[in-house]
Parts: structure tokens; C-alpha cells; sequence
């Protein structure tokens, strides 16, 4: 056999594994781009922070006289340089120092312990480190003592006669490193993942191809300097003409500060960690002032760990206008090579997507034989975005960059990621966890192992044991330590002061447990799973502190202990034991923001808590200039406020009217909905409603629906309204007889071409189902129904007032009108043995006032899209009432949550409003310039075009022959429409509606969307002209 | 127990290891050292002591 026989990726999996082709700038560097922007435009703003603004010129030359700095302590090529600079202008500056002395940055965070910093130091043994006027302190106490090169950007641009460049033999290579960052590493100390210029060049013109030129956005550095994704928010505005927001920082998680900047300087793109985004997603969901600010933004890219839909859709539901990137890509691969952009379809995951330019993923099994879709394997990244590797660590280096055996696949290794993934039958990845012990908290890579070490070192502590509980976004690291001796047990107070000595702050845990002794699985070792267990349990006995509860003080302790309670999820909480020592995160605080500001009935400041760690002081604290009396009338409207649990039965939710009022019940109200739906199982259900909010243009609702399903809010139960009992199991039918304290049933059959047995199933026998359950349970229900069971009246008759019901001689004559008459009777008898119900006689309903889809099944719509479609209207004295959808679902939703008080019995639900066809026709024909013709000639250019659409042959069989002579449609023809306001009583309906939109002047007017929706419908008829 | 590897190279003397008996990638040869896994990583560590590739190192 020949030892290189190499291995073929099948056409099949190829494809999947192999991103976009396409060429880029491989022969050049970061810097070089950064020039060349600089050249073409150098007086473009490149930097805003605080009040200033720095030009490409500006950075240029703060970048040159750091590297002329650094050259001059004896900076050579290919070095790796340490940037200790806290966020700021700075930043940039310094790293374009350093690339320009043909060396490499990695930037090490002020914040730091001083140890772990002097340590970094040693290992990189660099001439010297790259410091800013804030932090020349910190550099001063590394040890070993370097100088200190300080990038300084107030003094840069103004000098240019002393100023001179670095040599330009300097300028890096395209395959020299332009940076190091450190991760956490598992054996307890930090790797320095080592990456290319060319592969930060590709990540970053892929991101040009992708998102449009840099130049188009304002970016806001979002991510610390110490994380890798803070390199495309820095480099990838400057390489492009764009400007980079460098925020203020001071270490406090300030999400409304975010909001504001984001506001202020008009940022249209930025990166949040899934984590974080849910706490901003949160506030912005309570602030409609920072939802304001924030409406600029374009685009949001996510990444450094799974990403849940439900914030997603939120967030795509608060800020319409911005589109959301997910991007997964480790640290060791130039920032990230998978991205995907979120659609609506990523209803239950939000995929990691497809490889970028000029990069592979590739999905393998132990054998690295490639695993086809549908199968989860490790994933590899190949192409140009494989990075070098680790700093003075070959074994670990070679174990994760293994031989590319694909020839297809460019480049000649593959970087090993330890995450397990699979491509769906869509050629998407998605993710499915670690292979290994590597955890993420708040987005940031935590090797367990190095918390337990450090923590293990402390002289009181026998063994320890991190790990993390619960899911992102509320997941805590904690850590479980025994004591060496257990006379002498050490305090979890201070060994969390002692792990914050040395570790990041990300790294240190929020919870330190001390234990008698640890469980053990069968292995001997720690046993994870018992110990989360125990600490969810509360039953961890903590012996290096008594846990006494002091019980709140006064009604604004007890506000903000009921504030803790719920963000913490605890039945108590000292007022005297920090947040933190409950596993209080930053993220968790955000939350407590958020609801102590809620029951205050007043914005609370973050700062306001954080700088307060007890109940006690952050009572203290919010009484201060408040009068104690706020938090005790804050108390009393909770109290007041509260409302019992709402569960209603929504039938019909899949048809147009039903869509609305399910949108505005689950967008509107809390209340829980039990959606009966014609389907297979609870998720072909819950795709059908899915894809019925989207087809009627209700967004807000189709994105909050994954949620709600998740939650349980909303129940997707199969069933059949016209079988017996609803087609559901007695137990089942029982159950939701007893659970829900209201029935909504806007299901229905409607065809106008059908009798009566036709409509007879759904319509009366699925009415007799409901009074049964409602008869059962005490349920309440809302039935709609048609004015159009009444027959027409003729001019000069009293108009029909809402009590009153047809006699069965009246009845008109098609089957769906008799059907509902029948329907309408029985709730009326039903309701005279006790079964409470409110029917909504419904008129002409038209599309909604803001969307303008219609619906496909009405008549009137239907003639109007003929008219589109045949490319001609006619003239015709018809005429119909006008009522909106959107008024009518938010009437019915109100009525059956409670929010509006209605009296049982029929109602009117049409609003004062009409429409002559004329005018629509002419404004058709104005809009989309139709031919005017006789009602014959439409008639005939219908039958001409209507054969394969059903809406438009349903249409024709209704129109009557024309009449001889006559231009105009005959009167048979009008007596199709009737404009309802003249005929019928809305009195009850315009009482309870009261609080309900008010209707615009007139029919027209109110449709004005909807024509416009209209008018974009090709004509199917040559016009004559 | 452990599966056996070889330690290979490329042509800029970057190291990596492969499973053993198995087809070596194109561009990649033998570096005459065959074990465990360990072992094998042990005996990079060793020898590659300069990560940069051949051609930017001059």
C-alpha cells in the first residue's frame, strides 16, 4: 500500500465541509491595511472616546512613536511584545506600535493579579512592555522589572516636526504572528494561543464581503482587550475606513451606560456574549428610552458560547432593524471562522453555521473519517484561519494542530477543537458541547482545574473541587474545598479574597463551599454531579461560617429580600450575607436591577447595588432621600396589582382572525394559551402556527413564540373541534376543562360554496364540545360569529341591535351563515343553564392597519386582488364596512383576558367605518395604473386568468352575468357587499370598546396599507394600452 | 491503553503526531519516532523547540 495514498473528501461531504472560495489580500498584513486606509483618507475619524476623536493620521502617528519607542529599548523583529493597556484610544495605538516593529502584541489585562502578570511577563521575557499613562503603575511592579514604553495618545499627532517613523524593513510579514492571547489552561497554568496576520487578514475582508465595507458602520469595542473578539470590533473598522467606539470603563458591568453609548455615538455594530445579551436584552425590554438609543444599531454579532433562540428572537423583536450573527470560532483560529446569520427559521436552535471564507469545518469521527449530515463528531477547522499554536508548548501544540490528510481542504493542519458538532440536513453546524472538562462562564473559557489548584494551594485547604451549575445565562462557578485539618477550617470569605488574588476575576468563583469531605463516584474522584446536587439542595454544610438568617427590618428590606429571592431563586436570604457569597454574578446583579427597580416603581442604578453588597445596605441605600413610605407604596400597588392566573383554550389559532387575537394574547397578556391545533404532534402544531405568524406578517409574536413554548406558556395540544371531545382522551379533555378559566373560538369552517353539513362539524358540533367543556369547568366562551346570519334588510328597516337573534324562518340561506346561526343558538340556550358567553358578530375584516396581509378566504379582498391580477377594475356602486383585524384581536384578547369588562351575549364588533369599491378601484388604478374597463370585459379577463389560482375560480363562480347594455356592474352583483354600518346597532360593542383604537376618518384610509400591499401584484393580463 | 502514534514533520519543521499504520498526510513524513501518545508528545516537546515555521525563523 503507498504511504501516501491520500484520503478523498466525497462530493458529498465536500461541499459541507468547505467554505466560500474567494481571493483576499493573502500577500498582505493588518498594518498594511491600516495604511493604506490611513493613505486614502487620513483625516477620516478613526477613534471616538469620551470627547475625543482621533483621525487616521492621529493613530498613525501615536502607533509610530510607540514603535520608534520600542525600537529604541531594543524592541527586534518577531518578539512578543506585552500591551498592558487598559481599554481606550490607547489600545489601538499600542498594537499598531507593535506590528510596526515587526513584532507580535499580547495584551495582558492591569487588572490582574500582580503575580500572574509577572509570571505572563517572565515567560514572554520581552526588552519591554507597552504601558499607557494609567496603568505605568502597574508595569512598575513586574518583576522582573522592564521598561515601560508608554503608547500616549494626548501627545502624538502635534509634534510633526520631531516626529519619525519606524524603519519601513520593519513592516511584518503576512505569515509573522501579530498577536498572543492567554487562555485558560487545564494544568493550571495559561496558554498563549499564538496567531498569523494573514489569517486575522482573511477573518477580517471576509467580514468586508460579508457585512459591507467597515466604513458604512460606527463599531463599539464591546469585549474586553483581553479577549480575542475585541481584535475585529479594534482591527477590522480601521482596515476598513470605518470608526472604532472605544467605551469608558471602570470594571462595573454597566449595561445602561452601553445603551447610552451605543445612543451617543450612533454605533450600528458591536459583539455580546450571549450572557450578557440577555441582561441587556432584559433591560431594554423595561427602558423604552435605552431601546430608543440603541435603535441604530444594524448589526449584532454574538459568540463565546451557545446561544439560546429565545434571547435571540427578543432581541430581533425589541430592535427590528438589527440583523444577529452568531460566530463561533476558538481563540487558537484567528478570532473565529464559522458564522451564521439568524433567521427567523432558527425557531428552536440558533446553528453555528457555515465555515467562512477561505476556511473549512469538518466534522470527524476517532478515525478522522469524515461523518455524513445528522452525525456528531469532533470538529475540526482547517484553511487559512489556523493559528500557530502554543507559545513554548510543542506537545500541546502538536496534539491540536494534527496533519491535514484532505488534500481538498487548503492549508497543512487542522486545528483539533475538543467540541463536539454535527451539519444538519440544512449544511449548517450546530453545536453539541465540549469533549473535554472546558467549561464557559459568562462566555469566557475556565479550565476547572486551574480553579481548584489555585484554591488548593491555600495552607487551610485540603483538596478542592470546582465546577459550574446551572445554564448560561445563570450559570455560577462554584468551588468545593475540604479543610487539611478539621479543627482549623478555613472561611469561605477568605478564600474567595485568596482566589481573587490569583486568578482573573472571571475565573474566580462566585460560591466557595467549605465541606466535611467531598463524595466520590465510583472511580474515586470527585463526583461532580453529587456535589451540584448537594449545593442545589442547600444541604451543604458549611462549616466555615454559621448560616444564620437575619430576617428583613422594615418594608424596604423586605422589598429588596423579595427581590433577591427571586433573582437568586432562594426561599431566603440573610439582609447581612453579601451577594456575592450566594453566587451573586454580575449578571445576576443586573437582573436585581432590574427587579427591585420594578417593585420600586422607579429606575434603580446598578452602581446603586453594586457598591452595597447586603440587603441591609442596599436598603439603606434606596431609602436615602426617599421617604421610607415609597417602599411601603410600592408593596401596596404589587399588591394591588395582582391578577389570578390566566389559562385560556384558543381554538383556531391557525386561521386569519385567530392569528391576531393568539398574537395579541401572546404578545399582550401573561396569560398561559392552550392552542388546539389540526396537526400530527405538539411540534407539527407548533411549526403550523410558526409559520401562520409569519405568513401574516405578525413578527413580534413569531419570535416570542420559541420562548413561550419553552416555558410552557403556550401548549400545543392535537385535536379536531369537530370530533367528539375536541379528538382528545376523556382525561385530557377533562383537564383542560378544569384548567382554563376561558375558551376562545375563533376556529371555523368557511366556505361560501358549501351547505350546511359542510360547515356542520366544526362549526355547531365543535360548539357543542366547548359547552360541554365550559359546562364542566365554569370556563367562559368567546365564540366569533357573523353578522351575515341575519338576512339582508332592505333600505328604511331599524337597524339590528345585538340582543337580538334571528328566528329560524329569517335565517340566510348559504350553509356557513346557517351553520353559525345554529352555533349562536346553542351558546344562547346554553347560557340560559349557567354556561357564561360572549359571541363577536364580526362584519367585513380587513387586513391589519400596519401590516396588510389579507386574508386569503375574503370575498372582498379577493375582488380587489382580482383587479390586480386582471389588471382592470369596473365601475360598481358596491359597497362594505371596514374593519380592521388588529381591532378586532386586540378587542377579543381583552375581552377574554378580563382586561375589558364585557356583558355576556352577542356584540357588533364593526367600527364605523366604509368603503365603496370605486374608491379602492381608483386608487388602484392610479397606483399601479389599471386599464378601466366594463364589468363584462372583467369578467371575462377573470375567467381568463383565474384557471390555476383557486382564490380567483372561487371569485368567478360567485359573480353574477352582467347586464345587457350596461358598463357597469349589475345590481346583483353589488348585493354581494353590504356596508353593515347602515344596517346594524353597535352600541354594546362601542361602550366596551371605548378603550380599544380609536377608527381613522374613513375606509380608505385605514386599507391605505394594505392597497400598497396591492399594488406590488403583477398583473397576469396584457394591459390595453 | 493507549493507541500508538508516529511523530511527523513538514517541511517547516513543525511537528504533529498521526496515528500509527495509517497513510501519512501529504507534506508531512515520518520523523522516525513511534509510541504512545505521551510519549510521543514528550519527544516533541524536546526536539521542536523553535514553533516558528522554517521559512519566517531565517
Amino acid at each position: 500500500m503507498p504511504r501516501h495514498k491520500q484520503k478523498h473528501l466525497s462530493e458529498h461531504v465536500l461541499p459541507l465541509f468547505l467554505g466560500p472560495q474567494h481571493a483576499f489580500p493573502r500577500h498582505r498584513t493588518v498594518l498594511d491595511l491600516f495604511h493604506r486606509q490611513k493613505e486614502r483618507g487620513p483625516d477620516r475619524p478613526a477613534i471616538r472616546h469620551r470627547d475625543t476623536t482621533m483621525s487616521y493620521a492621529d493613530l498613525d502617528a501615536a502607533a509610530d512613536m510607540t514603535a520608534v519607542r520600542l525600537i529604541g529599548n531594543g524592541v527586534l523583529p518577531r518578539q512578543l511584545i506585552p500591551v498592558l493597556v487598559a481599554d481606550g484610544p490607547e489600545f489601538p495605538a499600542a498594537l499598531f506600535g507593535v506590528m510596526k516593529t515587526g513584532s507580535a502584541f499580547v495584551p495582558l489585562d492591569p487588572a490582574w493579579p500582580i503575580d500572574r502578570l509577572s509570571a505572563i511577563v517572565a515567560e514572554l521575557s520581552p526588552p519591554a512592555v507597552v504601558a499607557s499613562p494609567a496603568t505605568v503603575e502597574t508595569a512598575a511592579q513586574l518583576d522582573p522589572a522592564l521598561p515601560a514604553v508608554i503608547a500616549d495618545c494626548a501627545e502624538a499627532p502635534y509634534a510633526p516636526a520631531g516626529r519619525t517613523s519606524p524603519p519601513a524593513d520593519r513592516n511584518p510579514k503576512p505569515e509573522d504572528l501579530i498577536y498572543g492571547f492567554y487562555t485558560s489552561g487545564s494544568t493550571g497554568t495559561p496558554k498563549c494561543a499564538l496567531n498569523r496576520h494573514r489569517g486575522l487578514v482573511n477573518r477580517l475582508t471576509a467580514m468586508s464581503r460579508r457585512f459591507g465595507d467597515g466604513a458604512d458602520h460606527i463599531t463599539l469595542q464591546n469585549s474586553r482587550s483581553t479577549f480575542d473578539s475585541s481584535m475585529w470590533q479594534v482591527l477590522w473598522p480601521l482596515v476598513s475606513g470605518g470608526q472604532v467606539v472605544l467605551p469608558h470603563r471602570d470594571g462595573i458591568l454597566d449595561l445602561e451606560r452601553t445603551a447610552t453609548t451605543i445612543g451617543r455615538y450612533g454605533v450600528t455594530m458591536t459583539d455580546f456574549v450571549p450572557s450578557v445579551l440577555e441582561a441587556f436584552v432584559s433591560l431594554l425590554e423595561v427602558r423604552e428610552d435605552l431601546r430608543e438609543a440603541t435603535s441604530g444599531l444594524r448589526r449584532m454579532l454574538i459568540g463565546g458560547e451557545a446561544a439560546g433562540p429565545g434571547v435571540v428572537h427578543r432581541l430581533r423583536a425589541l430592535l427590528p432593524e438589527v440583523e444577529v450573527t452568531n460566530t463561533f470560532g476558538p481563540t487558537e483560529c484567528s478570532i473565529g471562522s464559522v458564522f451564521h446569520d439568524v433567521t427567523d427559521a432558527d425557531v428552536d436552535r440558533i446553528p453555528i453555521g457555515r465555515p467562512i471564507d477561505n476556511t473549512a469545518a469538518l466534522v470527524l469521527g476517532d478515525d478522522l473519517e469524515p461523518l455524513p449530515v445528522n452525525t456528531p463528531g469532533e470538529l475540526y477547522l482547517g484553511g487559512e484561519c489556523v493559528g500557530a499554536g502554543y507559545l513554548g508548548d510543542p506537545g500541546r501544540t502538536a496534539r491540536v494542530l494534527v496533519a491535514n490528510p484532505f488534500p481538498q481542504i487548503p492549508g497543512e493542519r487542522l486545528y483539533r477543537t475538543g467540541d463536539l458538532a454535527r451539519f444538519g440536513e440544512d449544511g449548517l453546524l450546530y453545536y453539541h458541547g465540549r469533549l473535554d472538562e472546558q467549561v464557559k462562564v459568562g462566555g469566557v473559557r475556565v479550565e476547572l482545574g486551574d480553579v481548584a489548584s489555585a484554591l488548593a494551594d491555600h495552607p487551610l485547604v485540603g483538596s478542592a473541587v470546582a465546577l459550574v451549575l446551572g445554564e448560561p445565562p445563570a450559570s455560577t462557578l462554584v468551588c468545593c474545598v475540604t479543610p487539611r485539618s478539621p479543627d482549623d477550617p478555613p472561611s469561605a470569605e477568605r478564600l474567595r479574597g485568596y482566589a481573587a488574588q490569583k486568578l482573573p476575576a472571571e475565573q474566580v468563583p462566585h460560591q466557595v463551599v467549605v465541606l466535611d469531605a467531598l463524595p466520590l463516584n465510583h472511580n474515586g474522584k470527585a463526583d461532580r454531579k453529587a456535589l451540584a446536587a448537594l449545593i442545589a439542595a442547600g444541604t451543604a454544610r458549611r462549616t466555615g461560617r454559621e448560616e444564620r438568617v437575619e430576617p428583613p427590618a422594615g418594608p424596604m428590606e423586605e422589598l429588596v429580600c423579595s427581590a433577591w429571592r427571586e433573582v437568586l431563586g432562594r426561599d431566603r436570604v440573610s439582609v447581612v450575607v453579601p451577594f456575592a457569597d450566594y453566587g451573586g454574578t454580575s449578571l445576576l446583579a443586573y437582573r436585581l436591577t432590574a427587579a427591585i427597580g420594578e417593585r420600586l416603581g422607579r429606575p434603580v442604578r446598578p452602581r446603586d447595588l453594586l457598591v452595597a453588597p447586603t440587603v441591609r445596605e442596599q436598603a439603606a441605600r434606596l431609602s436615602g432621600g426617599v421617604g421610607d413610605d415609597s417602599a411601603e407604596l410600592a408593596c401596596i400597588r404589587r399588591d394591588l396589582a395582582w391578577r389570578p392566573p390566566r389559562s385560556l383554550l384558543l381554538t383556531g389559532a391557525t386561521g386569519f382572525v385567530g392569528a391576531h387575537v393568539f398574537a395579541e394574547l401572546l404578545t399582550r397578556s401573561d396569560a398561559a394559551l392552550i392552542c388546539l391545533v389540526r396537526c400530527r404532534d405538539p411540534e407539527d402544531g407548533a411549526r403550523r402556527l410558526t409559520e401562520v405568524l409569519g405568513r401574516y406578517g405578525l413578527t413580534s409574536a413569531r419570535q416570542a413564540l420559541p420562548t413561550a413554548l419553552g416555558t410552557g406558556r403556550v401548549e400545543v395540544v392535537p385535536g379536531d373541534l369537530g370530533s367528539e371531545l375536541l379528538g382528545l382522551p376523556q382525561w385530557r379533555f377533562d383537564a383542560i376543562a378544569s384548567a382554563v378559566s376561558g375558551v376562545v373560538n375563533a376556529a371555523g369552517a368557511v366556505n361560501f360554496l358549501s351547505g350546511y353539513l359542510d360547515h356542520r362539524p366544526a362549526n355547531v358540533l365543535g360548539v357543542q364540545e366547548l359547552i360541554k367543556l365550559a359546562s364542566g369547568g365554569g370556563a367562559r366562551l368567546h365564540t366569533l360569529s357573523t353578522l351575515s346570519i341575519f338576512p339582508p334588510t332592505g333600505p328604511g328597516a331599524p337597524r339590528i341591535t345585538e340582543d337580538r337573534i334571528p328566528e329560524m324562518d329569517q335565517v340566510a340561506a348559504d350553509g356557513y351563515n346557517r351553520s353559525k346561526y345554529v352555533a349562536e343558538s346553542l351558546l344562547a340556550d346554553a347560557h340560559r343553564l349557567g354556561v357564561r358567553s360572549v359571541v363577536y358578530r364580526l362584519g367585513e375584516v380587513w387586513p391589519h392597519r400596519a401590516i396588510g396581509v389579507a386574508n386569503p378566504d375574503s370575498p372582498a379582498h379577493n375582488l380587489l386582488y382580482a383587479c390586480a391580477r386582471t389588471g382592470c377594475v369596473f365601475p360598481t356602486e358596491a359597497e362594505t364596512d371596514v374593519t380592521p383585524v388588529d381591532v378586532v384581536g386586540e378587542f377579543v384578547a381583552r375581552a377574554a383576558t378580563g382586561d375589558i369588562e364585557v356583558p355576556d351575549g352577542a356584540m357588533h364588533v364593526l367600527w364605523p367605518a366604509r368603503l365603496r369599491f370605486a374608491e379602492a378601484f381608483a386608487v388602484l388604478a392610479g397606483r399601479c395604473g389599471l386599464d378601466r374597463v366594463g364589468y363584462a370585459r372583467f369578467r371575462e379577463r377573470l375567467e381568463l386568468v383565474a384557471g390555476p389560482e383557486e382564490r380567483l375560480a372561487g371569485l368567478s363562480l360567485l359573480l353574477p352575468p352582467p347586464a345587457a347594455g350596461r358598463d357597469a356592474a349589475p345590481a346583483e352583483f353589488d348585493r354581494l357587499f353590504t356596508d353593515s354600518t347602515r344596517h346594524f346597532d353597535t352600541r354594546r360593542f362601542s361602550r366596551h370598546a371605548a378603550s380599544a383604537a380609536r377608527p381613522a376618518a374613513d375606509g380608505l384610509r385605514t386599507l391605505d396599507r394594505y392597497l400598497d400591499e396591492l399594488t406590488g401584484i403583477p398583473a397576469l393580463v396584457p394591459q390595453e394600452r | 491503553m493507549e493507541e500508538n502514534v508516529v511523530v511527523v514533520i513538514n517541511h517547516e519543521e513543525q511537528y504533529s503526531i498521526w496515528p500509527a499504520g495509517r497513510e501519512i498526510p501529504a507534506g508531512w513524513r515520518e520523523a522516525g519516532v513511534e509510541g504512545g501518545r505521551s510519549e510521543c508528545l514528550d519527544h516533541i516537546a524536546r526536539v521542536w523547540t523553535d514553533l516558528r515555521p522554517i521559512s519566517v525563523r531565517r
